[in-house]
């Protein structure tokens, strides 16, 4: 009821302000006739009367002042008169108000970018119900990641699955097969998974239905679920595919369901999934990573503990896989967050370092906006004063100050989220491949309550600051309204000091990560890749069982297109292999035994990658021989083969610790393991190349012919092979007549992944140059508007101190003695930043040691380099208003005021 | 602000106003002649904060207003207590009683 009368009364003030004010001013009309009457029977003169009234009433205007001050909407009232007079001033001082806004800008609009990708990338949950509870199951070995083929790691899964910390567990692993029957042949990503893996993702097919127990054992039909994606694009989003079936690696099967358009598992291109057909009796040796639901209120460090404890269990009725193997390998499950493996580590911590920078920046341009707010405030100084010492009461000119940095501000995140919206457009259109996750990254609420977070801080912060007296009441009003211009306060000088150090302090700090990443992005660039990536094309072909039954079949079609190409205009070498360098996607391999080894008691044998090759590959791509011979075609002979392998430079050292290669003998996989591979002799060595990132060295491989030797299966290598043509003119020319040719061969076959070599390389580099990017517009940014920030102050404190200097140039100072003052003041200023920041930058080496590359956190050129910019850009900032002093005409000088 | 010694203290007005229309609905110049009346005058209202002192009570709907027509047949506006008005007037009583035995006792004790 209370509040009722009183949201009643103020609406009516608002809405019917005239009729408030006539109905007051009637009230005050038959106060003073009643006041007017009383006198006159008093017996005063009408004339006195009245008089008298009005004296005793004090005044109509105050009186409609006074009543209005007790009404709420005079305050919204006030708020719409202090906006416009700010936006008046701002307006009168165009030059100061670019300069915040567009310093403003920059700072919250790097920070709402940033944000918005830390947001989307990091922060978002991922699209399952229970995103926040869903573990990755890995293993890991003393030596870090396990060897892919490390047998019955899939059996440890089945003796997990008796687990307590979990709801539920699945085994999924991911592939690529060929779709054929449509108008072209098609290469998409597939993923095989187990029965677990609808129950551990929350996920329901949106049409037909998830897969049937019994389509989980071996040899059982097969059957598909395809993608949203994949339904609309090859079967135009029919109802009636249910049922339907489609060839898959020329196998016929059965399409049982489609996925929801937002089920993207593993990752976002997968079209196909389908039941992983394994006989639990029976497992055999593959790496299988697992996914897990644990139970609500189990940690990933629980689930760990209680897999740890369970994992010896996996070695009961298995020969090979011992107690003594587990103990001696380190071998031990690893539970984490499946999160984490989404988004991967150096994304994750590039960009929180990108924030943490462009955190840094917006407080540079806070502190430069505060130094611009408190450069003003010093010259409106008496009027402050002044208005003060008129009744203005402390709160209104609070007010007034806020309603002025409030518009400042907002005018400053306005354009700041403009100009992140058109940043974002651009990650999204060019990051694709370096961000994962790009879709999910936008401007949305949780972004802009950050912004209006930061912003309405910065804007009470900026609003309070500048006022003058802020707890010294009456006496820096008095010394406020004495001041001429000569003379400043020293606690707001000290103010002024601190707020330069700190922002010379900042853009040091972003200098140096900025630094270390352009070395970083330099080494990388000069990282030797073992190979000649110019002038190559690449490109795969994959072939199906259907269509190639026999590993021999599959090296006479490789054999023939190589052929052929070789014999296309232009071509200077040309030739295939099972996984090119730099493959992110990772390498096969798997530990490597030879007859030169030594004895290893705790640990097992150094893994090596295991490659197929044909003859010219290494010509095409570049790669060296170092010793004795590479492989010939008649290695590769299907009837006779000689079971002729190469191996690398870091096999050498690593496995045979540097004893003679030639002749050596060499087998994957551990002695004793079910399906033990025979040896393969050694007939030459080649250089290393980077297998899958340029940063991590290179862990030696074992290149195979083709084709299969006794006891050693390569075809599972060598049905998809990507080819390398080292060409004379651009490489990408060559490809419409590489197509055509294949077309000729075999219509059903699909070419995908056709690149360059050079794209792959650049590829490879593309994150740590995205991280580079970011990290050197933040720390340019910062570099300007710190160097703007500290020759505004000494700009400014120049200016202030013309009298004092117009007063020692006429008692006979030299002017070179007045620049070296300023040029002193402003060095002392500028070394004092640099030297905390800098050694800020020392305590931040932590944090940026996993960004870098072969340069130390603490890289004394880099610090030396960023003090030397310091230094010279502090002594430009300083040298205009010192130069300025020097040229100070005293007699001007003294007139000033 | 130059407080005369006839000048209600400030903070009683509201008290002074509610207890003057415990007796009578009043207008804005009856209330002050009428604060002065009983008080023989020791008490003046200034009509820059009776005014202001009525708006905000009647926001807080202690009183209410309406306009009517005097004996002497001018419109006048005239204010009332409402119920809440009535129980705040108790209340501001009492309160202002303990206040002034309290500052009372410390006097007596110096």
């Amino acid at each position: 009821m209370r509040i009722n009368k009183w949201v009643r009364m103020t609406l009516r003030e608002i809405v019917r302000r005239p009729d408030v004010i006539a109905e007051s001013d009637e009230e005050m009309r038959f106060h003073l006739a009643m006041e007017t009457e009383r006198h006159l029977r008093a017996g005063l003169s009408p004339e006195d009367a009245r008089r008298e009234a009005l004296l005793a009433f004090g005044g109509v205007l105050r009186h409609r002042e006074q009543m209005r001050d007790e009404q709420p909407a005079r305050s919204l009232e006030r708020v719409i008169h202090d906006v416009r007079f700010a936006l008046r001033l701002l307006r009168k001082t165009p030059g100061f108000t670019i300069a915040a806004v567009l310093t403003l800008a920059v700072g919250i609009g790097g920070n709402t970018a940033v944000f918005s990708a830390v947001n989307g990338v990091l922060l978002h949950p991922l699209p399952y119900p229970h995103a926040d509870r869903l573990v990755t199951i890995a293993h890991t070995t003393r030596g870090g990641d396990i060897p892919k083929n490390l047998p019955d790691a899939s059996a440890t899964h089945v003796v997990y699955s008796t687990a307590k910390s979990f709801e539920a567990m699945a085994l999924y692993q991911p592939g690529k097969v060929t779709l054929t029957g449509g108008d072209s042949p098609e290469r998409v990503a597939e993923v095989s998974v187990t029965q677990g893996i609808f129950p551990v993702l929350g996920v329901s097919p949106q049409l037909g239905r998830a897969f049937l127990v019994d389509e989980y054992r071996p040899h059982a039909a097969d059957v598909v679920m395809i993608s949203d994606a994949l339904w609309r694009r090859r079967f135009g989003a029919d109802r009636a595919v249910i049922g339907q079936s489609i060839l898959v690696d020329g196998h016929p099967s059965t399409i049982v369901g489609v996925m929801r358009r937002d089920t993207h598992f593993p990752s976002a291109d997968v079209e196909l999934w389908m039941p992983m057909q394994i006989d639990v009796h029976k497992l055999e040796g593959f790496h299988t990573p697992g996914i897990g639901l644990l139970r609500p209120g189990v940690t990933p460090e629980q689930a760990e503990r209680e897999l740890i404890a369970l994992l010896p269990r996996a070695t009961e009725g298995s020969d090979f896989l011992t107690p003594q193997l587990l103990q001696s390998a380190g071998i031990r499950p690893d539970v984490h967050p499946y999160a984490d493996d989404v988004v991967g580590s150096s994304v994750r911590r590039s960009l929180w370092t990108l924030w943490a920078t462009v955190l840094l920046v917006l407080l540079i341009a806070c502190v430069n906006v505060a130094s611009l707010l408190a450069v003003r405030a010093e010259s409106r100084r008496r009027e402050m004063s002044l208005r003060s010492a008129l009744g203005a009461e402390q709160r209104h000119l609070l007010a007034q100050s806020i309603a002025e940095s409030t518009v400042l501000v907002m005018l400053g995140a306005a354009l700041g989220v403009a100009l992140a919206s058109i940043a974002l457009a651009m990650v999204r259109r060019f990051g694709e491949g370096v961000l994962p996750r790009t879709t999910e990254v936008h401007i949305d609420s949780a972004v802009l309550l950050v912004t209006a977070l930061v912003a309405g801080g910065a804007a009470v912060v900026f609003g309070i600051a500048p006022l003058p007296g802020r707890g010294a009441g009456v006496r820096s009003l008095f010394s406020g309204l004495g001041t001429r211009g000569g003379t400043t306060d020293t606690s707001s000088l000290r103010m002024r000091h601190v707020l330069v150090v700190a922002q010379v302090a900042m853009a040091a700090m972003l200098l140096v990560v900025c630094g270390l990443m352009v070395r970083t992005a330099k080494n990388l660039a000069r990282v030797d890749v073992g190979f000649r990536p110019d002038s190559v094309l690449t490109f795969r072909i994959a072939l199906s069982e259907v269509g190639y039954p026999k590993p021999g079949d599959v090296a006479r079609f490789h054999q023939t297109m190589l052929a052929r190409i070789r014999a296309l205009p232009g071509v200077v070498a040309v030739g295939a292999t099972s996984d090119l360098p730099l493959s992110p996607d990772g390498v096969p391999g798997d530990p490597l035994r030879t007859d030169r080894d030594i004895a290893r008691t705790n640990s097992l044998p150094p893994a090596a990658e295991m490659r197929v090759a044909t003859p010219g590959y290494f010509e095409a791509m570049g790669i060296p021989l170092r010793r004795g011979r590479v492989l010939l075609d008649s290695d590769g002979d299907s009837e006779h083969p000689s079971g002729a392998v190469l191996v690398t430079d870091a096999v050498v050292r690593a496995a045979m610790a540097g004893r003679e290669p030639i002749g050596a003998r060499v087998a994957h996989g551990l002695a004793g393991e079910p399906d033990q591979r025979p040896w393969s002799e050694v007939v030459g060595v080649v250089g290393d190349v980077r297998g899958t990132t340029l940063e991590d060295a290179p862990m030696g491989a074992v290149y195979y012919p083709l084709v299969d030797a006794p006891g050693v299966n390569m075809e599972w290598l060598s049905r998809s092979l990507s080819y390398a043509v080292r060409v004379r003119t651009d490489p990408m020319t060559l490809l419409p007549s590489v197509r055509s040719m294949l077309h000729e061969l075999d219509p059903a076959l699909p070419l995908y992944d056709a690149r360059t070599l050079r794209s792959i390389v650049d590829a490879a580099s593309s994150k740590s140059r995205f991280a580079m990017m970011g990290l050197t517009i933040a720390a340019l940014a910062g570099l300007l508007l710190g160097s703007i920030g500290l020759y505004g102050m000494l700009a400014f404190s120049t200016s202030q101190r013309t009298r004092e200097i117009g007063v020692r140039i006429a008692l006979g100072a030299r002017p070179s003695a007045m620049r070296a003052s300023v040029l002193r003041q402003g060095l002392r200023l500028c070394i004092t930043g640099l030297a905390i920041g800098l050694i800020s930058a020392i305590g931040l080496r932590v944090a940026i040691r996993p960004l870098l590359y072969q340069v130390s956190a603490t890289d004394p050129l880099t610090f030396l380099g960023v003090a030397a910019v310091l230094l010279l850009v502090g002594t430009i900032a300083a040298w205009i208003p010192a130069n300025r002093a020097a040229h100070l005409d005293p007699m001007r000088a003294l007139r000033l005021d | 602000m130059g407080e005369s010694s006839t000048e209600p203290l400030r903070g009683t007005i509201d008290l002074l106003v509610l207890k003057t229309l415990t007796l009578a609905p009043m207008h804005g110049w009856g209330i002050s002649q009428r604060i002065q009346q009983l008080t023989s005058g020791a008490l003046e209202v200034n009509q820059g904060s009776l005014y202001p002192a009525l708006q905000r009570l009647e926001r807080r709907d202690w009183i209410d207003s309406e306009w009517r027509v005097t004996e002497s047949g001018r419109r006048a506006k005239y204010y009332k207590l409402t119920a809440a008005g009535q129980r705040a007037a108790g209340r501001e009583t009492a309160s202002w009683r303990r206040h002034v035995l309290a500052v009372e006792a410390l006097l007596a004790q110096t």
